[in-house]
């Protein structure tokens, strides 16, 4: 029963993230047309021209985002009822637990900042993400002796999500910060405020990250005796972490902004993904996700 | 003033590159990069590296994959990136410009926690982005004491000063706050040391092997022996493994110290060291006896290893004295031809390097004759391989990391706030009241400045100015 239940509520995700996308994208074209429909004496809602402003379009988008993340919380719930552990044993729950942190995320700073507009580059990858998961084998099957662990691998598998979910928000708001850098679109926030959108979603992403690499050491001296062993996803994410820590650095003490400051959160949202998927290239001791 | 000497000259531009930012990021990036080159080009196995003739076969194999590029990337270690002389240079050079970059800092951090001018450069007041102005009737130095008042109320650190007619204050939250950079660095730092540590006084056996029944001493100077009761291990219907378990038993010193329960992910730990349950296979019991009929050997010989190129476990006994040794090979997966019947063994009497005498498989319970001694199959068992390792270093990483992670959280989410606040009386004789914010980090967020200036106003009754446009938030 859980299964089914965690099945159905995927593809009602699924269903709902793609609509929420598409009336996000239609939002702006609505609002880059509206110029030109005014021209043509067609009525439009002097919403639709103000930027920023929240309109209909846009507010039922972030209703259904909303919609498929509780969806697709009630689908990681299902599994982990249904296999009695945390929903994060296998490449296809990791891939549905990094799309909810990336639909998560993308709410709470869509909330905080008032920028929807992320939704154009955050919600293409949570879908990505989704697509991805349903071509791979989702049965349910019992864990392996290393895995046996429910405290590290509800709390290092979290972690990760969160910082993934973050750092595909900052990814967001880079390619954002690249589009705008002349602050002449108008349905996107000034530069610098997408650029600073994109520090505070590394500012949540990097210590995460840490725990995420922290625990992980501590769960790998515990199983396999040795906190470091150079396993390809382990190193990954290292590098990944370094090269936020690089643009940290850029930022605060080189005040690098607009531009090199986002194509360096385009770089690190490579190495994330690299992260996600290396294990999968090169095998190693995180062969199962 | 003398011009500096040419040694000092060449200090300062060492000094200049080691704590400059794109060292520090050059260095980043060849990590980056030699990382993505060890995590795509498949790496030797660890175990390999010292054992030289797996070492060529598993080149011979990548030879297959890389042609003649394989023995040049081999000299650069492309094979073992992780353990490269490149990687530690680089890591050892991140340390180094860590190290230099936190020194450097310290006294700016420190003179910025505790000695932060009550009066800053009067530019400060001039940035229209950081700064609200306000105005008031009241005399500056009374005005300077209602701030004061506010501010104590929300947990201020104050400090004022007088210049003239014009009043100063200094308004300091969270100002620690500030030493949470530092211990992010020196967390980092100290999670290298904790590294060293485990490597200098630490030691490590990746295969710990004992036969169920039998004891083995651990060596490396512990004193430690453990024997091995019972290994059980469980399976899913599936096949896929469920759990493995070895009973113990520690003896320190001869004495026994205590039993326990080994499994993938409870570790036992004894004085320091740590007993992980890493592999576990076949071993067999034999009984050799030399021609007068005395028993030279009676155990479990555990089959962990792998002749090479072949798929047939292995393991190997020395015979006192000058008797040889004894190779026990096990039956294989059976793809190969001259593989050993299920259930058999076969043995190889080996003499000074020279292969003595092989005789066919040797069935349980029946003794054969090998070169004057006889050898007989008692009985099948099993082995454990345990991987042993004591880090005297790990607490000190763990600490370090944590310490680390906390300094993040502090830097990020519990950022200092400090506010200069001066009140200058205008020849109208009114007080000018400017209120200014540092916030190098999140110039759009203006740091609580708006907040602040709200509560201050309200306070004051702030009676409207000369607007530069910029005194809106009492107004707004």
């Amino acid at each position: 029963m859980p299964e089914q239940l965690s099945q159905f509520s995927l593809t009602v995700a699924l269903a709902t993230l793609t609509i929420s996308l598409g009336l996000y994208v239609l939002n702006i074209a609505g609002i880059r047309l509206a110029p030109a429909l005014m021209r043509l004496s067609v009525p439009v809602s002097p919403q639709l021209v103000a930027s920023g402003s929240l309109t209909t379009a846009e507010r039922y988008a972030t209703l259904l985002a909303t919609n498929s993340f509780l969806f697709l919380s009630a689908a990681l719930v299902a599994r982990a009822v249904a296999s009695h552990h945390a929903p994060f044993a296998s490449m296809f729950e990791f891939s549905l637990a990094f799309s909810w942190g990336a639909v998560a995320l993308f709410l709470c700073f869509a909330w905080r900042y008032q920028a929807r507009i992320l939704a154009l580059f955050v919600l293409p990858v949570a879908l990505g993400l989704l697509v991805y998961a349903s071509t791979l084998p989702g049965d349910l099957k019992p864990l392996v002796p290393a895995l046996q662990n429910d405290l590290l691998l509800s709390v290092h598998v979290a972690c990760a999500v969160i910082a993934y979910g973050a750092f595909t928000v900052a990814f967001a708001a880079g390619v954002l910060c690249l589009l705008q850098y002349r602050d002449n679109v108008n349905w996107l926030p000034p530069h610098l405020k997408l650029d600073d959108i994109g520090y505070r979603a590394v500012m949540v992403g990097f210590p995460v990250l840490a725990l995420t690499i922290l625990l992980g050491s501590v769960w790998a001296e515990t199983a396999w005796g040795t906190y470091w062993s150079w396993d390809p996803k382990e190193t990954a994410s290292l590098a990944t972490w370094l090269i936020y820590g690089g643009y940290l650095h850029a930022r605060v003490m080189r005040g690098w902004r607009g531009q090199r400051s986002a194509l360096l959160l385009i770089g690190g949202f490579a190495a994330t993904l690299f992260t996600y998927y290396g294990n999968l290239f090169f095998g190693g001791m995180h062969g199962y996700a | 003033m003398t011009a500096p000497t040419w040694p000092a000259t060449v200090v300062r531009h060492l000094w200049r590159g080691l704590i400059s930012l794109k060292l520090a990021l050059a260095i980043i990036l060849a990590l980056a990069i030699l990382t993505v080159a060890g995590t795509s080009i498949e790496q030797m196995p660890p175990s390999l590296a010292s054992n030289h003739i797996a070492r060529v076969q598993w080149l011979a194999s990548a030879h297959e994959r890389y042609g003649p590029l394989t023995s040049f990337m081999d000299r650069l270690s492309l094979f073992d990136i992780f353990h490269s002389f490149a990687l530690r240079l680089l890591l050892a050079l991140l340390a180094v410009s860590l190290a230099a970059c936190t020194i450097h800092r310290w006294p700016r951090v420190w003179s910025s926690v505790f000695h932060t001018p009550v009066r800053p450069d009067d530019a400060l007041f001039e940035d229209s982005r950081h700064v609200v102005l306000l105005t008031t009737s009241l005399p500056p130095v009374a005005t300077i004491e209602q701030i004061n008042r506010q501010f104590s109320a929300m947990r201020f650190r104050v400090r004022t000063a007088n210049e003239e007619a014009t009043a100063f204050m200094l308004g300091e939250r969270r100002r620690f706050s500030q030493l949470g950079t530092l211990a992010v660095h020196a967390g980092l730092l100290l999670v290298l040391a904790g590294v060293l540590v485990g490597r200098i006084w630490g030691f490590q056996n990746p295969a710990f092997i004992i036969s169920e029944g039998d004891s083995s001493q651990l060596g490396l100077g512990t004193g430690i022996a453990v024997r091995l009761n019972q290994f059980s291990d469980q399976y899913y219907p599936d096949g896929r493994p469920r759990d493995f378990q070895s009973n113990v038993t520690v003896f320190d010193n001869g004495r026994e110290a205590g039993v326990g329960t080994i499994r993938v992910n409870t570790p036992l730990r004894y004085k320091g060291v740590a007993f992980h349950q890493s592999f576990w296979g076949e071993s067999a019991i034999v009984s050799i006896a030399d021609p007068g009929g005395i028993t030279v050997f009676q155990g479990s010989v555990p089959l962990a290893w792998h002749e090479p190129g072949s798929e047939s476990p292995l393991g190997s006994v020395q015979l006192p004295g000058d008797l040889g040794t004894v190779s026990v090979i096990g039956p294989g997966s059976g793809t190969e031809p001259a593989s050993v019947p299920a259930g058999e063994i076969r043995i190889e009497l080996y003499r000074n390097g020279q292969l003595v005498d092989a005789p066919s498989s040797l069935a349980q319970g029946q003794p054969a004759e090998v070169a004057g001694l006889t050898f007989t199959f008692l009985r099948e068992s099993r082995y454990v391989g345990f991987k042993v390792v004591k880090d005297p270093g790990m607490l000190i990483v763990w600490i370090a990391a944590g310490l680390m992670i906390l300094g993040l959280v502090v830097a990020f989410f519990l950022p200092p706030q400090r506010f200069w606040v001066r009140c200058a009386p205008r020849l109208d004789g009114i007080t000018e009241v400017r209120i200014a914010v540092q916030s190098r980090r999140h110039p759009s967020l203006n740091g609580g400045l708006t907040g602040i200036s709200k509560t201050v106003a309200i306070a004051l009754g702030d009676i409207g100015s000369s607007g530069d446009g910029r005194n809106g938030s009492a107004h707004a």
